[in-house]
Order: structure tokens, then C-alpha cells, then sequence
């Protein structure tokens, strides 16, 4: 039973759960794939077909996509999933699920290495694997997670070095580079990150500079890194930037120079960076964006409240390495997200979920490790006080309970504690598989697949296919359902305009003779109504025409 | 929950009526059990009293309506080494007098005395700090 209970079998425990809970019925829930997964598996499709994205570009480094640059790690990945597992909704989604399940393996090696205790090490993977937040972005597909497991890694491989001295440094540094090419948030947690772990361990880090191989890395890093510099200061990258940035809502009043608008632009960026410590963002309902939640639950769960607590109480407290190091990471976490809008942003302050958990599970240890500590101090000063008038017999029995009352203590803890977090894992199951998808169904992009099915399956009929314009934000989705070869659409002059019998079109459309047109339920049309398409929330999406 | 998070026992109980109600429709065919394990009255009563009480102390909440630049203060002088034991039994009385509203105030008037409040949390740290900044 022992063997059972070692550190290696429930490590394999936990990672087969944290692989059930993310890869169960995950091509049909959430149900349907949003705007950017498609566009996801689009150029992935692409890639794999053609060696180019959908503007006709070789191999790029920076998909242009909807015009937001995406990059390009989650989505090479995806073309080896689709290699493997064709151009469907799981392909999509299953490299978040691997990479979320493998940050749990690496989080709990993380852990181990700093603070040496397994039960700990355990049981931050074990939140992590039952994590909402986690859940919800590694069960579709999401770049975040997956910068988050680079993040990890490389925070992990970099510590192998400086506290075990395995020569893993430049590999971490390597994985954070990486991280940069995953998500946005990478640009500036990954480098506070680096700089964190740089500055406590400086004195073991001379000793790696001295290294034969350090140099050689070290170039090969600054021109891996170039092009997400050079990338970073382009007109797209700042677009990109300037689009999501705070400072596009500095209102008129306050003018845009710097000594006007400097008092405002602090202000707000300290809201906003608070905001990712707020509690109803953390614990009841998350940032209310109806895919980054489920909106009944936060990003933790309710019963982490007092845990967390305690873990954080306790850090501030008993200032340990690994406790300042997960402090730092915490506080560095929401600052990407912070110089964004909207604010609180559960995606974009993603990194969070690892001290969170972190200091969760350090809370849980510290709980049941009072309960024990306080039950036998209970039992011991009984046995004093039966001493002091000389019931030695007791005193003996006293004694001898007062262990085996700390271990029943102890297991009372952790069955209480058991029993709450496996009853709150119920709960969330329930919501993220019954509620949720009844609730945040248009978030999900709900009926644009069954749209798209019926239109497939009635083509033949019509000359033309018309799409109504709210459906070509999401032209993605029409290549990617539909069966067609990416080296033809690719080249053709205007794809996202349409392609052979299908254009999207503007509203108010005149159908012409032998057309099917999709259209949205306020666009108005004439012809003959021959199917209306609801979402899963039970609201008409679509109503398909034809003339 | 409540409007800017002023939250009172009323919000409590239209919350709580709202989210029974929209239960049901998604439930309708889930087993009774569960649902009665996973969703009641008591459950949802606690989870949305903690959340109306808690929003009082949100990061949210103050920063609506109290300048960011003084948490630095309200949180030096909620930890005085002398003065906490009076600080901590304040502030955890504090949401209940808005959630209970005895005074019947108004959302106005509930802002203004949430800013005096921490206002004078932050008057607390700053005194502290200048007896520090003088000690030394």
C-alpha cells in the first residue's frame, strides 16, 4: 500500500487525471469552435497542405490572420495534430490538452525542486490538474496555455541548473524564448520572470556565464529573439498593441501628452492591475467574458479562499526562496494584462494560476499540519495537568494518545478537505457540462457549424451560395468545415471575400434566382424562408433563404 | 453584485431568485438529487452572502471610488502593530453596516461613507508612518 501511495505513483495518478479531465468530449464542449480556433486550424490546415498560411505566405514566423498577427507556436503544433488526426475540432483543440496536462507534470517537478516536499509538490499538481481556469483554457484551443507550460518549463529547467547543477539553463531560457513565440503576455512576464531568477541566484549564475558552451548559447538565444524584437516594434506589432492598449480610452478632456495624461495613465493602469486581485474575479465570477469561464465559478475555486489565505499569510511571514519566488511571479503575472483592456482579463493574466495554486497548496499543508500539531498539544497539557495530581497511570495512557490523536487529526484534515474539494470538482463539472453550454452558447459561436452543415449539404442546388457580412469576420469557418483545398483558396484574389460559388455579402442583399443565403435573424431578406439554425442556448443564430 | 459592488441583503435575495430560476430551465434533465446536492437554498444563500460581503473589500469596489494612490497607506496602517487590534475588528464590521444598511442610505451616500472610511484607514498609515519616519 506504501509503494501505492509513493511519490511516483501518484504523480502518475494525477497526470492521468489531469489528461481525463481535459480530453473527455473535448471536441463537443465547449461545443463549438470560436473565431480564432478556426482561423487556428485554417493555417494549420494550410501549413500542412500547401507549406503556406492563408495569404500565400512560406513557413511564416507571425500569421497575419484576421490582421491580429497571431503567433506561430500553437499553431505549427496544431499542423502536427491535423497531420495526425485530420482538419476536425479535436485536432485543434489537442495540443492545449497535451501541453495543460504536461504543465501539471512539470509543476510538480517545479515545486519539488524548490521546496523538496512531495506532499506539497503533489498537491499543487493536483490543483492544477482540477483547476478551473486551467480547464477552461486547455480544453480548447488556446495559445495561453500553452505559453504557460513554455513559462513553466523553462522557470523549471533554469532552477534545475542554478540549485541542482544539471546544465539545463540555457534550455530553460531557450523554453521561455519560446514562450515569447506562444502568447502575448510572454513578452513581458517571461522577460520579469528571467530577471527574477537572475537576480537571487547571481551568485551561482557567474559560475554558468564561465561556462564553454555559455557564449554560443547565448548568441544562438539574441537571434532566436531578433525576430520577435524586430516583430515587436513592426507596424503590426504595434498595431496590435495600440489596439489592445489602455491608453486608447484616455478620454478627450485629459489631451494625449505625456504631462497631461501621465497622472491618468497611472491611475488607470493601477485599476486595472487590482482588478486581477479582485474577488469576484478570482472566486465567483471570473472577467465575465463568457469563453473564459463559466461565469458561475472564478478562476479558483471558493474553497481555495481561506487556503490561499494562509499560504499567502505564511509566505509573507517565513520569507523561503521558492515563497519569494512564487510572490514575485504572482505580482508580475497581471502586468501584461494590466496595460490592456478590458480589465480584469483571465486569459492574458494566465501565469497567476501557478502561485495561486501554489500558495494554495501551501496553505492546505500548513492547515493540516496545525490541526495535528494543535490536537496533540491539547492532549499533552491534559496529561500535565493529570500529572500535577499524580495519576500516573493516566498520564501514561495520556501519552501514548496524544500521536496517534495527532494522526487521526491529521487524517481528519485531509478527508474533510477531501471531501470538500472533490464535492466542488462535482459542481464544476456540472456547470462546465450542463450549464455552460446552454448559457455561453453565442460566445462558442454556436450555430455557425450547423449552419455551414446545412449549406453543405444543399449546395448542389443553388448557383450561389450568399453568406451574410457578420459571417465573414469568420470566413475561417466556411474553409475550415467545408471540404476545401487550401492551394486553390490561397490563391485566389480575395478569399476572405469569398471563394467559387460562395461571397459574402452586405445587408440589405436582393437574393437573386437559384441563391442560398445565409443570413442572420436582424438582416432582412426576401425570398423563401427554408430553415431557421438555433444555438445550443436555444436562440435562432440563422435563417437560411433561397430564391 | 449591487450597483458599483454596493451590495445590500436585497441583491442577496434577487440574486439568489434569479439564478433558482434559470436553474431549473438547464437542469430539466439532470437527476433530482443532484441537483438538489448541487444547487440549494443554504449553498447559494452562503456563496452569495460571502460574495455581497467580500465585495467590500474588493480591489474593484475601492478603486471606483477611492484613489488607488492611497492603498499604500490603508494597508500600513491596517497592519499597525498597535492599532490593528482595533483596524482589523473595524474593517471586518464595516461590509455588514452597508450590506444591512441601518441607516437607510442611499448609494450616494453609502460612497461617501465608504470613502471616509478608508480615508481615514489612510490617515491611520500615515500617522504611523510619521512616527516611524521620527522613531528613526
Amino acid at each position: 500500500m506504501k509503494r501505492l501511495l509513493g511519490f511516483w505513483p501518484l504523480l502518475t495518478l494525477i497526470f492521468a487525471l489531469a489528461f481525463f479531465l481535459r480530453i473527455y468530449r473535448v471536441a463537443d464542449t465547449p461545443h463549438d469552435l470560436y473565431v480564432d480556433e478556426v482561423a487556428i486550424g485554417w493555417n494549420a490546415y494550410s501549413i500542412l497542405k500547401t507549406g503556406r498560411d492563408e495569404y500565400g505566405t512560406r513557413l511564416p514566423l507571425f500569421f497575419r490572420s484576421y490582421d491580429d498577427y497571431k503567433l506561430p507556436v500553437y499553431i505549427y503544433a496544431t499542423t502536427l495534430s491535423e497531420a495526425i488526426l485530420g482538419k476536425t475540432a479535436f485536432a485543434v483543440r489537442f495540443p492545449a490538452v497535451l501541453f495543460g496536462t504536461l504543465t501539471v507534470l512539470v509543476f510538480i517537478l517545479l515545486v519539488k525542486l524548490l521546496t523538496g516536499s512531495q506532499k506539497l509538490a503533489l498537491l499543487t499538481g493536483l490543483l492544477l490538474a482540477i483547476s478551473p481556469v486551467s480547464l477552461q483554457f486547455t480544453r480548447a484551443g488556446y495559445e495561453a496555455g500553452m505559453a504557460v507550460f513554455w513559462t513553466v518549463l523553462g522557470v523549471y529547467l533554469m532552477l534545475l541548473d542554478l540549485e541542482n547543477k544539471k546544465k539545463t539553463f540555457f534550455w530553460g531560457v531557450t523554453c521561455l524564448v519560446i514562450s515569447l513565440y506562444t502568447y502575448h503576455f510572454s513578452r513581458i512576464v517571461a522577460p520579469l520572470l528571467f530577471s527574477g531568477i537572475l537576480y537571487w541566484y547571481r551568485a551561482r549564475l557567474r559560475q554558468i556565464i564561465q561556462r564553454k558552451s555559455a557564449r554560443v548559447t547565448a548568441l544562438f538565444l539574441i537571434l532566436v529573439t531578433l525576430p520577435f524584437i524586430v516583430y515587436a516594434v513592426s507596424p503590426g506589432g504595434l498595431a496590435r498593441a495600440r489596439s489592445e492598449s489602455f491608453l486608447k480610452e484616455i478620454p478627450a478632456h485629459i489631451g494625449k501628452s505625456l504631462t497631461t495624461s501621465l497622472g491618468w495613465d497611472i491611475d488607470h493602469w493601477l485599476k486595472n492591475y487590482l482588478a486581477h486581485f479582485s474577488f469576484n474575479f478570482l472566486f465567483f465570477a471570473g472577467d465575465g467574458i463568457g469563453r473564459h469561464g463559466v461565469r458561475e465559478i472564478g478562476e479558483l475555486y471558493l474553497w481555495q479562499l481561506p487556503f490561499l489565505a494562509i499560504g499567502l499569510i505564511g509566505t509573507i511571514r517565513r520569507r523561503t526562496k521558492p515563497n519569494q519566488l512564487f510572490l514575485f511571479w504572482l505580482l508580475v503575472s497581471p502586468v501584461a494584462a494590466s496595460l490592456a483592456t478590458p480589465s480584469p482579463h483571465a486569459v492574458r493574466s494566465l501565469p497567476m494560476i501557478v502561485p495561486l495554486i501554489y500558495f494554495t497548496a501551501a496553505g492546505i499543508i500548513k492547515y493540516i499540519s496545525f490541526v495535528s500539531r494543535h490536537s496533540g498539544k491539547r492532549i499533552r497539557q491534559l496529561a500535565e495537568s493529570e500529572s500535577r495530581i499524580h495519576l500516573s497511570a493516566q498520564v501514561e495512557i495520556l501519552e501514548s494518545s496524544s500521536d496517534q490523536t495527532r494522526v487521526i487529526f491529521r487524517r481528519m484534515g485531509t478527508l474533510t478537505i477531501t471531501t470538500i474539494i472533490a464535492y466542488f470538482l462535482l459542481s464544476y463539472l456540472h456547470i462546465y457540462y450542463v450549464h455552460y453550454p446552454n448559457r455561453t452558447s453565442p460566445d462558442w459561436s454556436g450555430g455557425y457549424k450547423e449552419a455551414l452543415d446545412f449549406v453543405f449539404a444543399h449546395e448542389n442546388q443553388y448557383e450561389k451560395v450568399a453568406l451574410t457580412r457578420s459571417l465573414s469576420n469568420g470566413y475561417a469557418y466556411l474553409y475550415f468545415y467545408g471540404q476545401f483545398d487550401p492551394s486553390r483558396v490561397n490563391i485566389s484574389p480575395r478569399p476572405q471575400m469569398g471563394f467559387g460559388k460562395y461571397e459574402f455579402v452586405d445587408v440589405p442583399y436582393t437574393l437573386p434566382k437559384n441563391t442560398l443565403y445565409v443570413a442572420q435573424p436582424t438582416d432582412p431578406s426576401s425570398g423563401r424562408l427554408i430553415a431557421q439554425i438555433k444555438n445550443k442556448s436555444g436562440d435562432v443564430q440563422f435563417y437560411i433563404w433561397e430564391n | 453584485m449591487g450597483e458599483l459592488g454596493f451590495c445590500s441583503i436585497h441583491d442577496i435575495q434577487v440574486y439568489l431568485t434569479e439564478q433558482l430560476r434559470s436553474d431549473i430551465f438547464v437542469d430539466q434533465n439532470v437527476p433530482l438529487l443532484l441537483v438538489r446536492l448541487l444547487h440549494n437554498k443554504w449553498l447559494y444563500t452562503f456563496g452569495a452572502s460571502l460574495r455581497c460581503y467580500l465585495s467590500f473589500w474588493d480591489t474593484i469596489t475601492y478603486s471606483q471610488v477611492v484613489s488607488v494612490f492611497l492603498l499604500p497607506l490603508i494597508l500600513y496602517g491596517l497592519f499597525a502593530r498597535r492599532w490593528r487590534r482595533f483596524l482589523w475588528p473595524l474593517q471586518l464590521v464595516m461590509p455588514l453596516f452597508f450590506l444591512f444598511n441601518p441607516l437607510n442610505l442611499s448609494l450616494g451616500e453609502k460612497i461617501l461613507w465608504f470613502r471616509i472610511y478608508y480615508v481615514f484607514l489612510a490617515l491611520v498609515g500615515f500617522i504611523k508612518l510619521v512616527i516611524n519616519f521620527k522613531s528613526k
